[in-house]
């Protein structure tokens, strides 16, 4: 689906637990997600923590809408606290 | 370790006075079998008979199968540590099968899916109860197939949830399996193999086999008993390592119990341990977790347990498609990064008409890779004039049922381990 709508110009940012399989299937913009159960989120973190957690996952994801990709790319959250 | 594994074979089964083996026939009691299931309360309705391979016969309702054994020698008891067993270390002393036969556990009742309805073209519908097996015809490719099934059809009472259903239905077969099991302890087999994997020879090179085996624990939480168990525990760990010969006494069961403890992989290299390789140990990856970074760890702990053992070699499989296969691509990965050089033995995915790749990670490292075929069945399953597993068939069971497409979670093959008859090309 990332690719279909990129194919119609609109820019996808991927979350996914398993980056490996979107960035595989040659999906350009890969966010780490956390677990497949819960992927933009940690039920086990304090409310504040979860929150601060989730606002960096879309942050990246943000981030990564306005990044400009030559193929298959990893955005990692963690690495853009 | 060392392992003395004496046959019995099954050519036929039939129901008679008593219960006993002699001369590939065995005859069962069928009053004392339903006694044995009918000891838990809350079994409310059990129905045994028998399916023979080439008879026009449908088996619904199949959760699984169980080839009865028995330890005569040795310490521990087969199938250990589920449904309360003992978890004392099998695999050692002698023990007694009954070959080419199965205790077949079909579970109907309110909980039961619907059957399949049948509908032209192949079915890609993955919701689509594909559980039964085909005993005739171009739809016999299972294993069980080939097999003299006693077939026990149970219903438990309304109200028990998952984990108590399991218990009771699970419980009864084995105590079945148990029983008949019995009468060939003191008997003398027509043919014995002994597994001795106790001296290595340094000349030859050393093997792994690595099955992946999916954990119930992402459904049914860390303490559930269903799902494929080790020693009883299905919970989502760090790899087991467990000597060939346990698996021979089914320390691994449940779910597929039958192709388990009659895998050709275990056998052929326990066969060729001392002649061709030194077959080291059974590493199991407990797989189905949640996140990419405990895939790959789980992957270097496979890895780096086969370079502690000494391994050059190793054989990967898996259980379960899907994403799980990020942990056999991560697996081999590991393997061969450690320097061990390894073969995939998978399913295919479904080709999807041409347009799919049939592995879903295309890893370099995967250099081996040995197909089981697609899990397709592509001629329909002709009608059959019997079919057991229920109390109430609905009609819909008899007819010809279409073909299936070897899709993603197609779960009516299984065939992990190339026991059945469904590849695309035979060699």
């Amino acid at each position: 689906m990332a690719k279909e709508l990129e194919r119609r110009g609109l820019p996808v940012a991927l979350i996914s637990a398993i980056p490996v399989i979107p960035l595989g299937a040659s999906a350009n913009r890969v966010v780490r997600g956390v677990r497949v159960e819960h992927v933009c989120g940690d039920p086990g973190l304090s409310p504040e923590a979860d929150r601060t957690l989730r606002r960096r996952i879309v942050g990246t994801a943000l981030r990564a809408l306005q990044t400009k990709v030559a193929g298959p790319t990893l955005f990692d959250p963690a690495g853009s606290a | 370790m060392r392992l003395v594994l004496a046959t019995f074979p099954v050519q036929d089964a039939r129901f008679g006075p008593r219960t006993r083996w002699h001369d590939g026939v065995l005859e069962i009691d069928r009053e004392r079998v339903l006694e044995i299931i009918r000891s838990d309360p809350s079994v409310t309705f059990a129905d045994v008979d028998l399916a023979h391979p080439r008879e026009a016969t449908r088996i619904v309702n199949f959760v699984d199968a169980i080839e009865p054994r028995i330890k005569v020698e040795g310490p521990g008891q087969v199938y250990p540590g589920i449904c309360g067993r003992s978890v004392v270390p099998v695999g050692r002393g002698r023990t007694h099968r009954l070959g080419g036969f199965a205790v077949v556990e079909c579970v109907a009742g309110p909980d039961a899916r619907p059957p399949v309805l049948p509908e032209p073209g192949p079915t890609r519908d993955i919701a689509r109860r594909q559980d039964f097996i085909d005993m005739r015809g171009p739809g016999a490719v299972r294993p069980f197939a080939s097999l003299v099934n006693l077939v026990v059809s149970l219903e438990v009472a309304p109200g028990l949830g998952a984990e108590d259903r399991h218990l009771a239905t699970h419980g009864a077969v084995l105590r079945v399996a148990d029983d008949l099991a019995g009468v060939v302890t003191d008997l003398d087999p027509p043919s014995v193999e002994t597994f001795d994997l106790s001296a290595k020879d340094p000349s030859l090179p050393g093997v792994v086999f690595i099955p992946l085996l999916a954990s119930h624990e992402f459904w049914g939480g860390p303490d559930s008993k269903v799902g494929t168990a080790i020693y009883g525990q299905t919970r989502l760990s760090a790899p087991w390592i467990l000597h060939p010969t346990e698996m021979l006494d089914g320390a691994v069961s449940q779910g597929t119990s039958w192709p388990l403890i009659n895998n050709p992989i275990t056998l052929e290299l326990a066969r060729r341990h001392g002649r061709e390789l030194n077959f080291l140990a059974v590493i199991i990856h407990r797989s189905n977790w949640g996140g990419q970074a405990e895939m790959e760890l789980a992957a270097h702990r496979d890895a780096l347990a086969a370079v502690l053992l000494g391994a050059q070699g190793a054989i990967v499989t898996t259980n379960i498609r899907g994403r799980r296969f990020v942990e056999v691509a991560a697996t081999v990965k590991a393997c061969e990064g450690e320097g061990i050089r390894t073969v995939l033995v998978t399913e295919e995915e479904d080709t999807e008409d041409g347009n799919a790749t049939p592995l879903l990670i295309n890893d370099p490292a995967i250099v081996a890779a040995v197909s089981t075929g697609t899990g397709a069945v592509p001629e329909p399953f002709a009608s059959v004039e019997r079919v057991l597993g229920g109390r109430e068939i609905d009609p819909s069971w008899f007819a010809e049922l279409p073909p299936l497409a070897g899709r993603y979670g197609a779960h009516h093959i299984q065939d992990h381990y190339g026991i059945g008859r469904q590849s695309c090309a035979d060699y």
